[in-house]
């Protein structure tokens, strides 16, 4: 009998201990966790010194976030102390740990909250429970969170309503320009819905332009999207650019094409606008950017970054400026890159590294003299089969 | 302590020759997916071959390496760990039965041993957790023999590598029973224990009340989903913070589990009948 429970004893140690090995093994792969280097390779020394880039690295099955920056690679927590059950998206997880009492009871969305250097502002989504009765009618209440004083504060409510039953009012994105609010949301009703845009006069505390994003039937069958700019020029603008995608396939190869529609609406005219935007504006795979009275179109090409800028109010189309760049610093094309707004203009950077040998490009040009602020690369030091991707990019 | 170990023992001695042939059943249909992986990609690569004169370059190309993660996607591998699964759930139910059920049944035995009838629940429970353990085991083992059969086995040309834990990943069960973080193994096997010894009480409610302890039974499941419905429905999980969440759970899973172990003990003490 003795015997038996040692041979017993002995199976459950083995048994347990090929388990805990399991565990050990993959927090011993801590050590060769990937790092990453941010070099300049032209432009203004300092000028990638406060950019910050919260990263997802996916190493041997296994994800992890850390925070990329000129001072190196910071690991948050070694992963395997981590639980998937409480992973959150970087921008979600950086509010809830800095303001936990205003984020507290509130959409776990980060495109429900904007932040300004004083207030956070927060709208809610509406989503009905079963029992509760559809309603034509219903209302958002919008709050806001002073950093300074650490008070919270309902701004007011946003009335909205539909000809039919509302199933859902989803937040698409807050934006703030002060003294508004601009709430892009999606209001489901049944077998249809809609985007309409809110601009909400936080001094007045009142909706001061509602409006309801009209789509081409083609806009809608290719899942369109909408980016919203608010032009901030005599008069204060708003411009919504529908843009979405059309596959086509030439020789195996499938070619994506990018058109785009314009609106333009004036906030405090609460109006349409007649907006005339060039031809090439609206059929391009090129980034669009607007600020102040310029609309900006950029792209990538062979070691050049062009800017063809277009002045919207007067309707005036000026030089392309060509920035030239390392020949290598991007891929072939700019599929892969993403256009990031800066405190002084835009960054062109590769949101993902698939390999060590191929480092991500970044290059921040300023606005609107167009100059080049720096470019550089980030490179990732792993081993094989390692990827990254850059959740965020910012300046701090 | 000694009562429950020899009933320990007693109970691991017991279910050893049919424990000894599901692990060698997994290992064989586990071994045989590994080998039937091969037989695809060679017979393949010899008709895309004879069809294009492509080279093995060529063929890697078109059909991707061949890895370990293809073995775990086989209908063979699949088959063996459901089996595992499936006659664990079962004996995890029959430990309890086996004694109960029939002639000249064991229970009568076991309740009339000296000193606390909770060391037959402890031993039943620790019966079915050494099993998983050596299942698990068993796993981890195979997978790591079995890639490195797999890239003995493979032209050199066609085989890539994978991590123990990105095969894990791709299998749903073996992601759950084996998670990738130590923090998921706890809160995965604290829940599972307290839903074991949760079980384990229901099973003795009915062997104490028969009928009316089944109907106990249903009565508990009924409130137990109609608790989760309306803790979902109310706002109260989204007034809390992921890792908040996961605390209560946690804590929860184990206020259960000592609440269902201190019924069991009352059940046993005084309640069973054979």
């Amino acid at each position: 009998m003795k015997q038996k429970k040692r041979m017993i004893l002995g199976l459950a140690i083995f048994f347990m201990g090929i388990i805990c090995s399991y565990y050990v093994r993959i927090a011993f792969a801590e050590t060769t966790k990937p790092s990453f280097t941010i070099t300049i390779e032209d432009g203004e020394k300092s000028g990638l010194d406060s950019l910050h880039l919260p990263t997802y690295v996916w190493q041997g099955g296994q994800g992890q976030s850390v925070e990329v920056s000129t001072e190196g690679t910071q690991y948050k927590k070694n992963p395997i102390f981590q639980s998937m059950y409480i992973q959150q998206p970087f921008e979600m997880e950086s509010l809830r740990l800095r303001y936990p009492d205003f984020i507290r009871g509130k959409e776990a969305y980060s495109s429900n909250f904007t932040e300004s250097d004083t207030y956070l502002f927060y709208a809610p989504d509406y989503y009905p429970s079963f029992q509760e009765e559809k309603k034509k009618e219903i209302s958002l209440s919008l709050t806001s969170y002073n950093k300074e004083t650490k008070e919270e504060e309902v701004l007011g409510n946003i009335t909205v309503s539909s000809e039919k039953l509302i199933n859902h009012v989803t937040i698409r994105t807050i934006s703030y320009t002060e003294p508004y609010l601009v709430i892009q949301m999606m209001i489901g009703e049944e077998y249809d819905s809609s985007t309409h845009i809110y601009v909400y006069d936080i001094e007045k505390q009142e909706v001061v332009s509602k409006i309801k994003a009209e789509s081409s039937p083609e806009a809608e069958e290719h899942g369109s999207t909408i980016d919203l700019f608010v032009l901030n020029q005599e008069d204060l603008m708003l411009l919504s650019v529908e843009s979405w995608q059309v596959y086509s396939e030439e020789e195996d190869e499938i070619i994506p094409e990018v058109f785009r529609t314009f609106t333009m609406y004036s906030i405090e005219r609460d109006e349409k606008v007649d907006v005339t935007v060039p031809e090439e504006f609206n059929k391009t795979d090129a980034y669009l950017y607007a600020e102040d009275e310029m609309v900006y179109l950029i792209q990538y090409e062979e070691g050049i970054v062009s800017i063809l800028p277009y002045n919207i109010y007067t309707e005036t189309v000026m030089e392309v400026n060509e920035i030239p760049v390392k020949a290598d610093i991007f891929g072939e094309t700019n599929y892969e890159l993403e256009l990031i707004p800066t405190h002084e203009g835009i960054m062109l950077l590769e949101r993902h590294i698939y390999s060590s040998d191929d480092p991500a490009g970044v290059v921040a040009v300023r606005l609107p003299s167009m100059e080049k602020i720096v470019e550089g690369s980030i490179e990732m030091e792993a081993v094989n089969g390692s990827d990254a991707y850059f959740e965020k990019a910012y300046f701090e | 302590m000694k009562k429950m170990t020899d009933l320990l023992t007693y109970e691991l001695n017991r279910m050893k020759t049919g424990y000894v042939i599901l692990m060698g059943l997994i290992v064989v249909l586990q071994t045989g997916a590994v080998f039937l992986v091969n037989h695809w990609y060679v017979r393949n690569f010899e008709i895309f071959q004879r069809e294009t004169q492509g080279s093995i370059l060529e063929f890697q190309e078109q059909f991707g390496p061949a890895t370990y993660v293809d073995v775990v996607n086989n209908v063979f591998f699949n088959f063996a760990i459901f089996l595992g699964l499936i006659l664990l759930c079962m004996y995890a139910l029959g430990i309890w039965y086996r004694d109960w059920i029939g002639k000249n049944n064991l229970s009568y035995r076991l309740l009339t041993l000296p000193g606390s009838r909770m060391s037959i629940f402890f031993a039943k429970l620790l019966t079915i957790l050494f099993m998983i353990a050596g299942l698990l085991a068993l796993e981890l083992v195979v997978i790591v023999l079995g890639d490195q059969l797999l890239s003995m086995i493979v032209p050199n040309e066609l085989y890539q590598s994978t991590t123990l834990v990105q095969v894990i990943n791709m299998h749903p069960v073996l992601f759950i029973v084996l998670p990738p973080t130590i923090v998921d193994f706890f809160v995965h096997y604290i829940v599972g224990i307290s839903a074991l010894v949760v079980l384990y009480m229901m099973i003795l409610l009915e062997l104490s009340y028969k009928w009316k302890g089944i109907l106990i039974d249903f009565a508990i499941v009924a409130v137990s989903f109609l608790v989760v419905i309306v803790a979902v429905q109310s706002s109260v999980f989204k007034y809390l913070f992921p890792h908040e969440v996961l605390l209560i759970g946690v804590f929860l899973s184990i206020a259960c589990a000592v609440l269902a172990g201190f019924i069991s003990k009352k059940l046993l003490q005084s309640k069973i009948t054979v």
